[in-house]
């Protein structure tokens, strides 16, 4: 009897192999606001919480508290209220209290709740609260800064907005941002910026800078590196669409600028193309959709700034996705005005003069493909420091920020290419035709890999099929194929490039003490081709 | 000898003619189409993230000392994060007497804040006489706070007196039990 029952339950283990350890990884943030579609934490926190691959759920707090009992789904509560205003006073801070016993961190911004019990509300988030009626601040003095994480897009310069007092319960296993003092008074101290065990609290004005104009807006905080710390994002994977095989997806799209405008575009559009095959270039109709930076700002009435000016702006918003962090694709917009339409091809040479000079990803893969049900992409989290992804669409990359000491664990890996680093981040290739890859990491030191694996490629690569001596894939894209790979210290391989028009070509090419192969295909893979490894140092074993 | 002279004598005649016909035609030309209306060079500059370089046009557009050119100037040193130098524009916006109580508190606030305490006091106590029925608690408590670091007595235990007088709730003993220190 013992023995059937063993038996039967070894073999439903083994028809479900997932429903063993797999966990969901929680990505939903309910966001509590007070405004309407224009409501801060829609439109300035939002952005940033997608980049860190989680989904917002917004809540008025005009509107009953929502439920959070139960929900597996949730990974924190941000609330960010613009005027204060909350319907539930009452129930305000048991709300506040039930998530954080539920093991929810809490940010807390922007105007404090208008809650009846405020002390219980920061004292739910293990901080002590007292208004402070002193609306005066200069004679504040910051004693302590954490510079890495604050003044990220505009310095305090001391000119610090009116500000409660708050202060830690405990002093253990709280970071406090930013610590203020008047005068020399130790004991009069505020910390208008601080992460605790139970969330964080940014005072009104402390994380984002707003023009009284309401037109300029600037982070005073790193925005990434701020909800990472409130929503205590360690080693989480996040979906990212701004790259392909560790490289930003160059996109130039041209739209029209106006309802009669759509001829001017493909016109524009056409001319750009001739003699080009091999650009990659969209024209939108219906409109730039969620591709960016657009440009320029006054179509139809931008002679007088393009000649003065030119178009070193669109260029530098095009850096400035890129570094400090890579937060955008290289996929800019030209808006197309029948009236100028010949600013338009200053403006595409202009980009594309300065695309040449970086590294990006070029194939047939464009954002519209990429705009994926980001809330269908299912993470998996199987072990410890190991996810499987589901329902991907065309996603083909997951990022880990802050993984300086994080590597991938190939012996647990399935379905991926391989990994390069930018800024910090560690962006994993997977490969398109792998239908429910598996990403395993490990901080254990690094060693060489198995076999050859991807650092970062122009060119879109699929369908990868290697052991320790080969590997077989298909290419496509447009322009040279550089590529970086990882393989064995002084290696030597036989590379064989078969494009789908044209000849093949063969190369030998030799890694050095570093087990790096970096090297450049021709131009001929617009319309795909393969690409296949030998290995030619091994010696050969015998019978 | 007279022709020639006559003809020179007429030369600025004829200018002023052709120049009256061609303002003349001008004014009477309607307008082609819809007025658009150009950006300005500093609007251009700012959208072009060139925050100083618009700074320093404004400021040479301020030099007369017209209140919405210092304004502008304020604005954009604020954008550009020269907190100097939008003190500076305000300063000489609040002694045009146009400025509003809002902008001298932010004034007296930022030269508070570069030290220069006294320059503060001045232009809350004329922001005072300028605004008298529409200052508040936290005017007052400002003010207050100024005159107690200039070592003024004599402007606020006045005006502490006031803020008792006001409201004498509890924020305001607060704020008085404040006061009586002495510049810690």
């Amino acid at each position: 009897m013992f023995r059937f029952l063993a038996i039967a339950l070894l073999a439903v283990l083994a028809a479900s192999p997932r429903a063993a350890w797999a966990r969901e990884e929680a990505r939903t943030i309910v966001v509590l606001h007070d405004g309407g579609d224009e409501a801060s934490p829609l439109v300035y926190a939002a952005p940033v919480l997608k980049y860190l691959g989680l989904l917002v759920e917004p809540h008025s707090a005009a509107d009953p508290l929502p439920d959070l009992a139960g929900r597996a789904d949730v990974r924190g509560v941000l609330i960010w209220l613009d005027t204060g205003a909350v319907a539930d006073r009452a129930g305000f801070t048991a709300w506040v209290r039930g998530a954080t016993q539920q093991g929810l961190p809490v940010a807390l911004m922007g105007a404090t709740p208008d809650a009846d019990d405020r002390f219980g509300l920061f004292l739910a988030l293990d901080l002590l609260y007292a208004h402070d009626e002193r609306a005066y601040t200069y004679d504040l003095r910051a004693v302590e800064k954490d510079t890495a994480l604050i003044e990220a897009e505009r310095r305090f310069d001391n000119l610090f907005p009116p500000v409660d007092i708050v202060r830690p319960l405990q002093d253990a296993a709280v970071q406090p941002l930013l610590v203020l003092q008047r005068r020399s008074d130790v004991t009069d101290r505020t910390m208008p910026l601080i992460v605790t065990p139970k969330g964080a609290y940014a005072a009104a004005g402390y994380a984002l800078w707003v023009s009284p104009d309401g037109k300029t807006q600037r982070w005073m905080v790193d925005p990434v590196a701020w909800f990472r710390l409130a929503f205590h994002l360690d080693a989480v994977p996040t979906p990212d669409l701004t790259t392909l095989n560790a490289r930003r997806i160059l996109s130039l799209a041209l739209a029209p600028s106006g309802p009669d405008d759509g001829p001017a575009a493909i016109a524009a559009g056409e001319h750009l193309m001739a003699g080009h095959p091999e650009r990659s270039l969209d024209v939108l109709l219906d409109g730039p959709g969620n591709r960016g930076p657009v440009a320029p700002p006054r179509p139809c009435a931008d002679r007088a700034r393009a000649h003065l000016m030119g178009y070193s702006h669109l260029l530098a918003q095009l850096d400035a996705g890129e570094a400090p962090r890579r937060i955008a694709g290289y996929t800019p917009v030209l808006l197309v005005c029948e009236a100028e339409s010949d600013l338009t091809a200053g403006a595409a040479n202009a980009v594309l003069g300065h695309a040449r000079t970086l590294p990006l990803a070029t194939s047939k893969i464009s954002p519209e493909a990429l705009d994926i049900d980001f809330g269908a992409i299912r993470l998996d989290r199987i072990d410890t420091g190991v996810w499987r992804v589901l329902d991907r669409g065309a996603l083909n990359t997951l990022r880990f920020d802050d993984a300086d000491h994080l590597r991938i664990d190939w012996s647990r890996t399935e379905g991926v290419l391989g990994a390069g680093r930018v800024h910090g981040a560690l962006y994993i290739s997977l490969d398109p035709d792998a239908g429910e890859p598996v990403v395993a990491l490990t901080n254990m030191p690094w060693e060489p890999p198995p076999f050859a694996t991807l650092v970062e490629s122009r060119w879109m690569i699929s369908g990868l099929v290697r052991d320790v001596e080969t590997a077989a894939m298909n290419v496509q894209g447009s322009g040279p194929g550089d590529m970086v790979w990882s393989v064995e210290p002084f290696s030597e391989w036989e590379l064989t490039f078969k494009p789908k028009t044209g000849a093949p070509a063969r190369y030998r090419a030799v890694a050095g003490f570093d087990g790096v192969l970096s090297f450049s295909l021709p131009a001929s893979a617009g319309d795909g081709g393969t690409l296949t490894f030998e290995r030619h140092d091994l010696a050969e074993v015998g019978p | 000898m007279n022709g020639p002279l006559r003809f020179l004598s007429g030369i600025p005649l004829m200018l002023m003619a052709a120049a009256l016909l061609v303002l003349g035609l001008q004014r009477v030309v309607p307008a082609p189409g819809p007025v658009v209306v150009a950006p300005s060079y500093s609007d251009l500059l700012i959208e072009d993230g060139q925050f100083d370089a618009a700074v320093f046009w404004n400021g040479v557009l301020a030099k007369d000392g017209d209140p919405a050119a210092l304004r502008r100037l304020a604005a954009t040193a604020d954008l550009a994060g020269l907190p100097g130098m939008r003190a500076s524009a305000l300063e000489r916006l609040v002694k045009t007497g146009r400025a509003t109580l809002a902008e001298h508190v932010e004034t007296a606030q930022l030269l508070a804040w570069a030290g220069a305490l006294p320059d503060a006091l001045t232009v809350m106590f004329n922001a005072e006489r300028r605004f008298p029925d529409k200052v508040d608690l936290s005017f007052l408590s400002f003010y207050a706070a100024l005159a107690r670091d200039c070592r003024r007595a004599d402007v606020a235990v006045p005006l502490a007196q006031r803020m008792w007088t006001q409201t004498d709730n509890e924020a305001v003993l607060r704020i008085l039990i404040d006061l009586s220190g002495t510049g810690r």
